[in-house]
């Protein structure tokens, strides 16, 4: 059609003739339908605002307003039409026209349209669809029951487009009373029908529990859905029942009357769908509810394994022409199944899509770099990838630029993963000291987020862990002890407990005791000292534990050594410890004791000393009352730390007479 | 690891198994935790099993099988030195004996898995400039995850008791573990740890002439950390042992360092 023909249709648009506007407006309808190139010409002659203009206009009849809402439907289509549609207020027109009138033609018309612009609008677009505009609801439920072809399914889909829009809408949804007529359609026997009241139904429980209780009143709805799951007729529908099922499955009574009427009952059912879905050459994101549905249970990440749900989720990362959200639910889907089990990470590794996670480290979207740093957090708790297969691809570098992003959350999942590379074992630590891991540790240690802080100081933990002495050195240099002191202060009893992890790997090796007593002005004994009694009563018993194992490893060194744990008020700590009711603290102490009692070839007078002031705090009794531990590791070191003792009272005074009884 | 029979050039760099074998792995894993008396399907030991193996009396009353306590001298971080005893064919008129000095440091234990990792690093090894390193896992006899009875790696309850019974300390279990499918009531109060450990690939020196087919049958004291193992592999030499002992880091005394994985 030329210009001038379409020029002169639009121009009809706001003829006074209401038969000619009604032509055009068919006209124009009738040709942008299906027809992008007809839909950018009309925009460039602005139609789209005169078509509002008719829906606005209180003298347009049904007739027009049918044409009108079509077109605009039709317009709403395309990107270009969308965005024109709502800079000229149509959504809105739309719903007014929906609300007030009561042709059934022009309701069903502008339904359509509505369900339109839904379906083609992303944020902030829909905002039109927030709680002010939501007196459309009930109308909306109300259609939820037409009989007219296709109205209740565009109702359903614009009301499914609602509840997308958050926690808020949901409520209002369910308010406005859609809970039973969506169930109510659930059982139609129009696939159509029922396809809209599930995706309704699923938009309407995600992560609602109050609106996931109102769907679970309904009694049919439980046998509708597994019904929908065995026999949905297309894998969209069978999908689209599962998350609704997924959904539901978190907020359901624990006791269930049946077995598939409880949460585990309804995950079980749900899984091996889901899992089998992850075949099918779909768009939908079934690596995402797969994840959402086994990312708290060990049971089911297990049945997902047993399923072979890793190595179809690996290839679905293989497959390149999957669209983003699926491979980023593939891969927080991986980062569940993989967490604590290495025979999933070992599957990873085989199924060759370690370059895939890697090259998704460094992706353009947010979301896709997040979801492949969790993935790659939990590959990381393997040492032997971390020995083995890790060694092979370039890490340090993109999991840093991650920790650099400004988003907590991504960069505590980059710095988790770095703490486990960071491990003396790891085929990784040496890139990471390349790209100055240190310092960068030791400056989010100084961070005010919590938890950066927290992986700050854990990541040099680990980094300390069996290093060499140029490594702790720069970990020392990083550091400054004043900032140590702080962080055995945190409010985060997590970030305490881990400086105490640093404080012990770092006086792990006589060969750095030194420099670590240097870097702290002699002052570390004192200050683990100080936390434990700070936190006596309420200190974690990890803390606890590697406290102990700070004076555990100051007094496996010299005499000199052992003295200044002997002089820092910690030998009445000790002994107060043998009676702690953690078996792995009771333990600590007793390595504490045999390390004190230690004698090297020549401190024989030291050791006696030692001994002696030892004794005097009733060591030797609590070690006796030790040998009938409950716990055979506390047993075992008692025996030992007491067999020491006979040994110098024997006379024993060298190296060799305390390898023999150990 | 172990001298090869075969040459360097066939020997395999590493036994990362198939996906197929690995699953025939668990399923045989499965099998032996199902208390099942028959050996494990899949098993392709040809070595003849002991009379009292082959006999297996259920127990007539149901019977709690604990694990035993997690073992200080298995943390990561320790270390274990000693040597490896390689006897080369033991039938021919001269036997040639190696020792190398065999170091083992231990990067993973998980008590609640009955899992153990760490490196493997042997030194004077004929034809060997440098050390060879492997990593290796190692199963920790449990009675929940791991028994006695091996089902993989070409070793059957046969070779199992036949192995186990060559330490001193198995002696007075090794009733129970024949009358209780290859689980053992007394593990738990007992002052030893039985672990299988088996090598997955070499860290350095993996053109080297040795093999990392086999695995040791291995047993800890508690209470000192030493330790005996005994190499298993069907096509290598039949007489290897090794000794080590727990190598305590400080300079009087024991340190101990940590991580823990995020």
């Amino acid at each position: 059609m030329a210009e001038v023909a379409r020029q002169q249709l639009v121009d009809r648009l706001q003829s006074d003739d209401s038969a000619s506007r009604l032509q055009a407006l068919r006209c124009i309808k009738n040709c942008v339908i299906g027809n992008r190139r007809q839909k950018q010409h009309y925009i460039h002659l602005d139609a789209v605002k005169l078509l509002v203009a008719v829906l606005a206009s209180p003298t347009a009849d049904a007739a027009q307003l049918v044409q009108a809402a079509a077109a605009v439907g039709s317009f709403a289509a395309s990107k270009e039409g969308l965005l024109s549609v709502i800079h000229h207020r149509g959504l809105l027109h739309l719903l007014k026209v929906l609300q007030s009138s009561e042709d059934v033609k022009v309701v069903e018309a502008a339904v359509r349209a509505v369900k339109s612009v839904c379906r083609t609008a992303d944020e902030p677009i829909l905002d039109v669809l927030s709680p002010p505009s939501l007196g459309v609801l009930p109308r909306l439920v109300s259609l939820l029951a037409s009989p007219t072809s296709n109205v209740a399914e565009s109702s359903a889909a614009v009301l499914a487009c609602c509840c997308d829009r958050g926690r808020e809408q949901q409520n209002a949804v369910a308010v406005a009373g859609a809970v039973q007529p969506l169930v109510a359609l659930l059982a139609s026997q129009q696939h159509s029908k029922q396809e809209a009241a599930l995706a309704a139904l699923a938009a309407l429980s995600s992560g609602n529990a109050a609106t996931s209780e109102d769907i679970l009143e309904h009694a049919s709805v439980l046998s509708s859905l597994l019904g929908a799951i065995k026999r949905g007729r297309s894998p969209h529908t069978r999908f689209v029942a599962a998350v609704c099922l997924v959904n539901l499955s978190q907020h359901i009574p624990a006791l269930g009357q049946e077995e598939l009427s409880t949460p585990q009952g309804l995950q079980q059912a749900v899984l091996p769908v889901l899992v089998q879905l992850l075949d099918a050459d779909m768009a939908e994101n079934v690596p995402g509810a797969l994840c959402q549905l086994v990312e708290h249970s060990a049971e089911l990440q297990l049945a997902a394994a047993d399923a072979d749900a890793v190595a179809k989720l690996c290839a679905i990362l293989r497959q390149q022409w999957r669209a983003p959200p699926v491979v980023e639910g593939a891969l927080r889907c991986l980062a569940a199944l993989c967490s604590k089990r290495e025979e999933q990470r070992r599957q990873v590794v085989d199924a060759r899509v370690l370059p895939v996670v890697v090259a998704a480290l460094s992706h353009q979207s947010l979301p896709m770099r997040a979801a492949a740093c969790m993935c790659m957090r939990s590959l990381s708790r393997s040492t032997k990838l971390l020995r083995g297969h890790l060694g092979d691809v370039q890490l340090a570098a993109p999991l840093l630029a991650l920790v650099d992003e400004g988003d907590t959350e991504v960069a505590a999942q980059a710095m988790g993963t770095l703490t486990n590379l960071a491990v003396d074992f790891s085929a990784v630590k040496e890139q990471l000291l390349a790209h100055d891991g240190v310092a960068r540790f030791a400056a989010l240690a100084d961070s005010m987020q919590p938890v950066l802080r927290l992986h700050g100081v854990w990541g040099l933990s680990s980094v300390a862990y069996m290093a060499a002495p140029e490594v702790k050195q720069s970990i020392a240099h990083h550091l400054p002890w004043s900032s140590v002191v702080a962080l055995l202060e945190d409010s985060e009893p997590e970030v305490r407990e881990k400086v105490m992890l640093l404080l012990r790997n770092m006086l792990h090796s006589e060969r750095n005791i030194e420099a670590v007593l240097t870097w702290s002005c002699n002052a570390l004994l004192e200050a683990a000292r100080d936390v434990l009694q700070r936190s006596e009563g309420q200190a974690a018993a990890e803390l606890k534990h590697h406290a102990l194992y700070v004076v555990v490893n100051m007094a496996s060194s010299t005499a000199a050594h052992k003295e200044a744990v002997m002089q820092s008020g910690w030998p009445p700590l000790l002994v107060q410890q043998l009676r702690d009711e953690n078996e792995q603290v009771r333990e600590a102490a007793v390595w504490a004791i045999i390390n004190l009692t230690w004698s090297r070839d020549g401190d024989a007078e030291e050791t006696a000393v030692r001994v002696q002031q030892l004794r005097l705090l009733g060591v030797e009794e609590e070690l006796r009352r030790l040998e009938q531990d409950e716990c055979i590791a506390v047993k075992e070191r008692a025996s030992t730390a007491l067999d020491q003792l006979r040994a110098l009272e024997g006379g024993g005074d060298d190296d060799v007479a305390m390898e023999a009884v150990v | 690891m172990t001298a090869s029979l075969r040459s360097a050039a066939e020997a395999p760099r590493s036994t990362q198994p198939l996906r197929g074998q690995q699953q025939a792995a668990d399923i045989n894993r499965r099998q032996r935790l199902s208390g099942a008396a028959s050996p494990p399907a899949g098993d392709t030991c040809t070595e003849p099993a002991t009379a009292t193996c082959e006999v297996v009396q259920c127990p007539s009353t149901p019977v709690r099988y604990f694990s035993p306590p997690p073992c200080a001298f298995l943390r990561p971080g320790q270390v274990f030195a000693g040597r490896q005893r390689v006897a080369h064919s033991s039938h021919s008129p001269a036997p040639k004996q190696e020792n190398w000095s065999v170091s083992a440091t231990i990067t993973q234990y998980d008590p609640a898995s009955g899992y153990v990792a760490g490196c493997m690093e042997a030194s004077h090894v004929p034809d060997m400039p440098s050390p060879v390193t492997t990593f290796f896992e190692g199963e920790i006899i449990d009675n929940q995850h791991n028994t006695f009875f091996t089902a993989d790696w070409e070793a059957c309850p046969g070779t199992d008791i036949l192995h186990w019974r060559k330490f001193e300390p198995f002696r007075e279990l090794y009733a129970e573990v024949v009358r209780h499918h290859g689980r053992c009531p007394s593990l738990a109060s007992h002052p030893y740890v039985y672990m299988r450990w088996k090598e997955q690939f070499f860290v350095q020196g993996s053109e080297c002439h040795l093999t990392i087919q086999g695995f040791y049958y291995l047993c800890m004291n508690r209470v000192t950390g030493a330790m005996t193992g005994f190499y298993f592999d069907p096509s290598s030499s039949p007489d290897q042992k090794l000794e080590m002992s727990a190598v305590r880091a400080g300079l009087a005394g024991f340190a101990f360092p940590h991580y823990e994985l995020a």
